[in-house]
């Protein structure tokens, strides 16, 4: 498990990281949202023991991180300014990986190498940027780490090699102990493979939630009520999340499981009402809206 | 699991991309060893006057002396390139974030990539070594201790990479970009030796009596030890000598910190500083004061002597003040990039200006008292002066070395050169040199001190006096006085009791007779004579009699007026040097001279000279004319003189009592200053006239006068010169 206890990180006058707290379970997906300069970088970049808290400690499975060969062994860091020595082919990329992560499997790393059409002789330096993200996550699964820290891997992705990485986390999280952490300031690029998601804003973390637990307890309605007296009694029993008026009809998004908001609408004798799907993206702003943000300008 | 970056494996992963390192190195020790031995054995073989055993001693030297020095100068850019190209990726984000993400220690990363640079090295350099015995074997010259050598060699060579390498290394740990990373190491290569030069400047500027010509001390320290390259430079130096113990623990102390701070200054270094101009903000802070305060200084010093004498002082603090907030506002643009920043961090500018006030007006106003420094007499170990500035006719010494062979020393600093004994200098030596730092120190507070000055003073002549005063403590220090000849008269009378000076002053009187080949005599005619040219019985009896007269004189007679000059040259055998062709008895043969001036009392000498029938007094000299230009004092520069030509017999009686052939100029005696002064000897038949110079103490009255008029400016309407 990789526990981040009050982490702070500041760049001269710039707090990029402001005492975060985050626990990141074992064999899950977790997402790490946040908009430009909200601090995911400098925490993965932490997380990797690449730089060093000025505040807290960052541990992976109870041990220090920072200057630590055992604890960061466990850890592949995948950069968004991914970088190659000159003149390397993926082949010598291997071969380089190999020397440090004792897990590494060659031979995984060949398969994934053909399966996405890359050429394990060819230079580095003439891949494309999509290419060149496909090979580090290629290299990332055949280190064999516990964990895997992607910042922003699926951008620059096409979408038929979005699904297919997203594929192979899924399916090492399923056969090993894998957790990818995934740095993103796109939350539908996450919706679909994160089991946990973390949104930072300003250094600091708004929330950390697991995705059923949230979808779980957090529902969308649409209502037309007979009166308006009803509708302000509705808004008081339930906890209200957010609410909106088109003509008649309400929208209210509010915490609770399906089967008491149901209860709770029925009860004032509605003229119609429906359970409407709730994107990621809603629960999350829903969630913040609550905590006072104004998370629409800051999500994609 | 440990990380297998000493694999072969990796180590072959990694060298991609960077092959061009050795590559380059290889041809660099090419050219370093294989084609130098190659040129120099095939010069030596070449030529007819060495010997096959003289060339395999050579062959030895060349080990020792020019293989030390080309392969060093190739071993500091292999050592450069090393340090540059393995913590180059600390200026760039994304490598760095690449390589500290890597689960392995920065410890072991820093010393792995020390260790691969070493490798990039010793590969191409035992190459090329083997190369370079190789072609000596081929020439014959091989053996054992040539091997021997070789591997003290790359020893050495290592010891001194390890030097540089890690200079540069601890420069690019401690910077963030190439601009900042490319100043500061300019600055750890040549920073020690400018300071040293401004030091040196200032000094000269400054100090009266600061002896120009040698390094000495702080000064010293900076341009020969100073940096890392110098100080490899200064270590062969003794390495050649074979005196390199103490500086060899000196280099590996200083490697040893520099590997320290290197390892300690790359494994706190913060990743996300790379960028920043100084990772470490105190370091920075400490550069620029390093940096601002010799630019003040320096500036100050330029603008300081660009005007006249009079506007110096304004222009030199201008010059302080601009050099000093110019070299502060370039720091702030190049930390901050940002040219608006150039008056920002006040403070620290108001700091430095209060420093460069210091150090300046230490300068100014001599606060260290540095010229009025002499060491206690029980201090002094031995005394070292240079005549030769006052035309005296000694710059060289003559020893015999155990061999039968001679030598002479090259310059009056050397130990042997010592004028004093091991007892230090006597009471009359110390109170001439008490007189002479006193009256320099007068001299100085009088606006006329320093020989840059002016050459004349209140007594007349005066002359520059360069001294090294070597302490009990080891310690050495120069000094250059300015001395009148009433001075060094004082000063030489010290020294005539001193054992050593007489032995060095004139040790030709003891050398062999056998090589004495010729005499030649200056007398009072200004004419130089070769003396019992084939009389060689007749030149011994000279040379005896001289000896006697030595043994007889006093020191007040040695600072007499001389009536002749003698010159001895001696044909003394000299070990031959590889290039030179010996004689048949196996040495080749150097003439040495050894001049004396002979004074009145030298009874014996004098009384064969006068065999000679050369002029041993001025009255036997037919002077019939002599013509005298005087100069107005104070208008050197000036060409309002007169020209007044001498030729009743009347004058010519005074004059020819105060006149001096020039010679038979001597430095001791006090001549008049302002005027020049030639002779016409016999009837005018000769194209130039002889020079020579007027005693002041027996100066005739009617010169005298001639000399206040011109003085007083009363005949200042006078042409420049009237017949």
């Amino acid at each position: 498990m990789i526990d981040i206890k009050e982490c702070s990180k500041a760049f001269d006058d710039i707090h990029a990281v402001n005492h975060v707290s985050l626990d990141i379970g074992e064999r899950e997906v977790f997402g790490l949202v946040g908009s430009n300069g909200a601090g995911k970088s400098t925490l993965l970049r932490m997380t990797a023991g690449i730089i060093r808290p000025d505040e807290g400690v960052i541990t992976i499975d109870g041990t220090s991180v920072y200057e630590n060969e055992e604890a960061k062994e466990k850890v592949f860091y995948i950069s968004d300014d991914s970088y190659f020595p000159p003149n390397f082919t993926p082949e010598d990329m291997a071969k380089f990986y190999r020397n440090y992560y004792a897990k590494f499997d060659m031979q995984r790393f060949c398969k994934l190498m053909d399966e996405f059409h890359l050429d394990r002789k060819r230079k580095i330096s003439t891949f494309s940027k999509g290419m060149k993200k496909q090979l580090l996550v290629i290299l990332g699964i055949s280190a064999g780490t516990k964990y895997l820290l992607c910042d922003e891997t699926f951008d620059g992705l096409d979408p038929v090699m979005r699904q297919a990485v997203k594929s192979i986390f899924a399916m090492e999280v399923m056969n090993r102990e894998f957790t990818p952490v995934i740095a993103s300031h796109n939350l539908r690029e996450l919706e679909d493979i994160c089991d946990h998601v973390g949104l930072l804003h300003q250094g600091g973390i708004l929330l950390s939630r697991d995705l059923e637990e949230m979808k779980f307890h957090i529902h969308k309605v649409q209502c037309v009520l007979p009166d308006r007296a009803k509708e302000k009694e509705l808004e008081k029993e339930l906890e209200v999340l957010n609410i909106q008026h088109q003509g008649s009809l309400l929208m209210i998004t509010a915490r609770g499981t399906k089967l008491e908001i149901m209860n709770r609408i029925q009860s004032k004798n509605p003229l119609f009402c429906e359970v409407l799907p709730l994107s990621l993206e809603e629960i999350f702003i829903s969630e913040t809206e609550v905590a006072g943000y104004e998370i629409k300008n800051l999500l994609i | 699991m440990k990380s297998k970056i000493y694999s072969s494996d990796y180590m072959k992963t990694t060298s991609k991309g960077q092959l061009w390192i050795p590559v380059l190195l290889s041809i660099g020790y090419m050219i370093a060893f294989p084609v130098v031995v190659l040129l120099i054995l095939g010069n030596w073989f070449s030529s007819e006057i060495i010997s096959m055993e003289q060339i395999r001693q050579l062959y030895e030297d060349l080990w020792r002396n020019e293989l030390m020095s080309t392969g060093f100068a190739v071993t500091s850019v292999a050592a450069v390139l090393n340090g540059i190209n393995h913590f180059w990726y600390l200026y760039s984000s994304r490598k760095t974030d690449f390589y500290h993400s890597l689960p392995v220690k920065r410890s072991k990363m820093f010393w792995h990539r020390t260790f691969m640079g070493v490798l990039y090295v010793l590969i191409p350099y035992a190459v090329m070594v083997f190369f370079a015995i190789c072609i000596g074997a081929m020439r014959g010259c091989f053996s054992l201790k040539i091997m021997g050598l070789a591997l003290e060699m790359l020893v050495m060579h290592m010891i001194l990479y390890f030097l540089v390498y890690f200079a540069v290394v601890l420069v690019v740990c401690v910077t963030g970009n190439i601009l900042m990373g490319g100043l500061c190491l300019a600055a750890v290569f040549l920073y020690s030796y400018t300071l040293g030069k401004l030091i040196h400047y200032y000094r000269t500027t400054f100090y009266d009596t600061f002896y120009t010509n040698v390094s000495s001390g702080f000064e010293e320290f900076l341009i020969e030890y100073g940096s890392p390259v110098f100080l490899g430079n200064s270590f062969l130096t003794k390495y050649a000598e074979n005196d390199f113990g103490n500086l060899l623990l000196i280099v590996l102390g200083v490697t040893g910190v520099l590997g320290i701070l290197s390892c300690a200054a790359y494994i706190r270094r913060p990743s996300e500083s790379a960028g920043r101009p100084m990772i470490y903000g105190w370091i920075g802070v400490i550069v620029k004061f390093l940096v601002v305060i010799p630019c003040g200084l320096g500036v100050g010093l330029i603008f300081y002597s660009l005007p006249e004498r009079s506007s110096r002082m304004i222009w030199w603090v201008f010059g302080l003040i601009f050099g000093t907030v110019l070299a502060h506002g370039c720091v702030e643009i190049v930390y901050q990039m940002d040219f608006r920043r150039f008056l920002s961090k006040r403070i620290q500018l108001v700091l430095a200006g209060i420093l460069v006030a210091v150090c300046a007006v230490c300068y100014q106003t001599d606060l260290t008292h540095f010229d009025l420094y002499l060491p206690e007499r029980e201090e002094i170990a031995a005394l070292y002066v240079d005549f030769s500035s006052m035309n005296y006719d000694e710059a060289y010494y003559v020893y015999k070395n155990e061999d039968g062979t001679y030598g002479t020393n090259s310059s009056w600093t050397e130990q042997r050169a010592a004028v004093t004994g091991e007892t230090g200098v006597n009471e009359d030596t110390w109170e001439a040199l008490e007189t002479i730092v006193s009256s320099n120190a007068r001299r100085a507070a009088d606006g006329n001190g320093g020989f840059a000055e002016g050459m004349f003073d209140e007594e007349g002549w005066r002359h520059c006096l360069p001294v090294k005063y070597c302490l009990k403590s080891g310690k050495e220090i120069y000094r250059n006085y300015t001395v009148s000849p009433s001075e060094i008269s004082a000063l030489l009378q010290g020294l005539y009791e001193e054992d050593a000076f007489m032995e060095i002053r004139y040790a030709f009187l003891n050398l062999e007779e056998k090589y004495l080949e010729n005499i030649d005599g200056i007398f009072l005619d200004n004419q130089s004579y070769r003396l019992f040219q084939n009389e060689p019985e007749k030149r011994l009896q000279l040379l005896e009699a001289l000896r006697k007269d030595m043994e007889e004189v006093t020191p007040e007679e040695l600072v007499g007026e001389p009536c002749a000059k003698l010159s001895f040259q001696f044909d003394l055998p000299h070990k031959p040097e590889y290039y030179e062709k010996a004689e048949a008895d196996g040495y080749v043969y150097y003439s040495y001279y050894g001049t004396i001036p002979i004074m009145p009392s030298f009874k014996n000498t004098i009384a064969i000279l006068k065999e000679t029938g050369y002029p041993l007094s001025i009255e036997d000299v037919d002077i019939r004319c002599v013509k005298i230009n005087y100069w107005n004092s104070g208008s050197y520069y000036e060409n309002d003189a007169e020209y007044v030509e001498y030729t009743d017999e009347k004058n010519l009686k005074e004059i020819r009592k105060a006149l001096v052939p020039s010679s038979l100029w001597c430095c001791w005696l006090k001549y008049a200053p302002n005027l020049d002064l030639t002779f016409q000897i016999g009837p005018n038949t000769m194209q130039y006239d002889d020079s020579g110079y007027l005693l002041i103490e027996k100066m005739p009255e009617f010169l005298k006068e001639k000399e206040s008029q011109l003085d007083d400016g009363e005949d200042s309407s006078v042409t420049e010169k009237s017949e």
